[in-house]
């Protein structure tokens, strides 16, 4: 489903009928049902303020001497700079895990990758599960 | 057993999208930090249409 232009969302159609030889007079017994999912649509303004407090970073300290943009000065502000050797997945399996912790270490994953590589990424980039 | 989830991962604008399946079969955290870094080099370099697909 196109977004908008340039952004394509996947899209899950569902559509049920029921068998139209056994519906009587004015379709009583006719039944139809649609439904149409869009992958992680959501209309509200993007809540994650608190991604800022979980980051994890792997032994690496920001040196840029760029100008710091907000969203890396709130970072400095509210994560932990201490270095941690390795990451909180102690779970092999995944499917034990609910959607919204997976999607959670992998975003801490992804921002360590982006702050180690030292990447300059506008807008942020998100990591989900399906 | 059958695996009838996808192993698949791909990128989305600037979102990652993985599957549940893949997380399942990768052996260790750096597969897992490796297949990200691969979408996020996609992204960082602006190349959007090469999902990846493991049979």
């Amino acid at each position: 489903m196109n977004l908008q232009a340039g952004v394509w969302l996947p899209a899950y159609v569902f559509i049920e009928e029921s068998n139209l030889k056994s519906a009587g007079p004015l379709l009583p017994g006719l039944h139809f049902k649609a439904q149409t999912r869009l992958w992680s649509y959501d209309p509200e303004p993007l809540k994650h303020e608190g991604e800022f407090a979980e980051i994890q970073i792997d032994t690496v300290t920001d040196q840029t001497t760029q100008p710091r943009k907000p969203a890396r000065s709130k970072r400095s502000a509210c994560g932990s700079a201490q270095p941690k050797t390795t990451l909180s997945i102690t779970c092999r399996s995944w499917t034990d895990r609910a959607l919204g912790d997976v999607d959670k270490i992998l975003q801490t994953v992804v921002n360590n990758l982006i702050i180690t590589n030292n990447l300059q990424i506008i807008p942020d980039v998100r990591c989900e599960c399906f | 057993m059958l695996l009838t989830s996808p192993l698949e991962s791909f990128t989305i604008g600037h979102t990652i999208v993985i599957s549940r399946g893949l997380l399942d079969v990768l052996p260790d955290e750096g597969a897992l930090a490796m297949t990200l870094a691969h979408e996020l080099s996609h992204i960082a370099l602006g190349t959007h249409r090469h999902p990846v697909r493991f049979q």
